[in-house]
């Protein structure tokens, strides 16, 4: 179950993200559920577990994405290792958790642009401002929704975990 | 080697975010590797059935709406197909009578979106016909709007599209209006520049930009983007040209794959019932 239980969550998330992420955008702005996924994972199982599920989820996501393999994996192993970090300081509540979304999706989306627009930094800024701000909020709420209904479907999720792992 | 090791376990988990952000730049200073075509072909297989039952719920529940939409549309080209076939015909005429060659045309192939990318910056589409369907590896695929991009991996029964909106898809481009030849590079969304042209040349803000058919693989004269802002660029010597694609990248649901070479001749577009259609939906949009 240690195994299987990140290998469906992958499967759901990424699933989420292909099929119902483009359809719930408004207009350009869809959440990121792969981000939330690799945070969830670090706040529970720690950095050295989150940074690796976090480049094997990125690496995931890059092989659709043929130019640009291997920046997914950077941006999400960092965001795996900082969840795990922030996981192992602190039980966060929802709102607490809102915001751990909406900062790990702004600073995906900034190491993202500021390597994918290279060396165009003046376009990276204007999409950090125009897209990945918007998007880390949106990303933020779907983030809590989805926790939520997980909590609802009994599963083990990352704000009551944090307070039993004390 | 001990130093190693002390560090290792003091640092373990720095240690290994490292290692990775070294590996993440490794793949990315790569140049694109067979094995990751092959690995995302698996994974398309893997999430193409959870796709497709998410679309036909989607589907299902957005048909009635589309099928208004469609009998609109469908009244409207039937009309203007008409008049089109009229200058058509004469447009063939004054070519024979110029001894010009025949013109061919090439047959689209409906398909539907039924799967995306699983990062948020789009540049993949996966479709639902594929080898069976006459689908090979290059095809361009467009849209109500224009050129969407082309295909790169072929099954059986599904295919991956690799959209404009992508890093490395390129397209040579003319100006419709002043016949200036570029290449079309993304930028963002749906905005494109058009690279390689020269300070002289005459481009202006709502010029439409067409494939240029120089490569061989996209054919000639179809729409790609709209000019939407010239100024001279950085050297002095070219021009800045922004352009838009009509098209909407992220919402597209169906699509049309360009497929074999084949003449001018109604009958291979229109078979008997498709005419019938036509007909029977003219004559319920005449009662109304």
């Amino acid at each position: 179950m240690k195994y299987l239980a990140p290998l469906i969550g992958v499967v759901v998330y990424l699933a989420l993200q292909a099929a119902v992420a483009g359809r719930i955008a408004i207009g350009h702005v869809a959440p990121d559920f792969v981000v939330v996924c690799v945070v969830l994972f670090g706040l529970e199982r720690g950095s050295i577990p989150g940074s690796l599920f976090g480049f094997v989820v990125g690496f995931i996501v890059d092989l659709g994405n043929p130019g640009s393999l291997g920046l997914n994996a950077l941006t999400k192993s960092i965001l795996g290792f900082a969840g795990g970090k922030i996981g192992s300081a602190a039980s966060p509540g929802l709102l607490v958790l809102g915001m751990v979304f909406f900062v790990a999706s702004l600073a995906h989306d900034i190491i993202y642009q500021f390597i994918f627009q290279w060396p165009n930094v003046g376009r990276a800024l204007l999409l950090i401002l125009t897209d990945a701000l918007p998007s880390a909020l949106y990303t933020a709420v779907a983030g809590i929704v989805v926790e939520r209904l997980l909590a609802l479907l009994g599963a083990r999720v990352v704000t009551t975990f944090g307070k039993a792992r004390r | 080697m001990h130093l190693f090791e002390a560090v290792f376990q003091t640092y373990r988990d720095r240690t290994v975010l490292v290692v990775l952000i070294v590996l993440s730049f490794f793949l990315m200073a790569l140049p694109e590797p067979a094995q990751v075509d092959v690995a995302r072909s698996l994974v398309g297989r893997v999430m193409l059935p959870a796709q497709e039952a998410t679309t036909f719920v989607d589907d299902y529940a957005g048909v009635r709406a589309e099928n208004e939409r469609l009998q609109r549309m469908v009244a409207t080209l039937m009309l203007e197909r008409e008049r089109l076939l009229q200058y058509r015909d004469e447009r063939e005429r004054l070519r024979r009578l110029a001894e010009f060659k025949e013109e061919q045309t090439r047959r689209l192939v409906p398909a539907e979106v039924v799967g995306r990318d699983f990062d948020r910056i789009q540049t993949n589409l996966v479709i639902d016909k594929g080898s069976e369907e006459g689908l090979r590896d290059r095809m361009p695929v467009f849209s109500y709007g224009g050129l969407v991009g082309s295909i790169t991996n072929v099954f059986a029964h599904s295919s991956w599209v690799q959209l404009l909106a992508s890093k490395n898809h390129p397209v040579s481009c003319i100006d419709k209006r002043s016949r200036v030849v570029g290449v079309l590079e993304w930028r963002n969304r749906n905005q494109f520049e058009l690279k390689h042209v020269s300070g002289s040349e005459d481009v202006a803000v709502g010029d439409t930009l067409l494939t240029s058919g120089f490569g061989g693989t996209i054919p000639k004269g179809y729409v790609v983007a709209i000019v939407t802002r010239v100024a001279p660029a950085g050297d002095g010597l070219s021009l800045r040209i922004d352009a838009r694609s009509p098209v909407n990248f992220s919402s597209l649901e169906e699509v049309f794959v360009m497929t074999e070479e084949i003449p001018w001749d109604r009958t291979l577009f229109y078979e008997a019932a498709d005419t019938a259609l036509m007909r029977d939906v003219l004559q319920s949009r005449g009662r109304r």
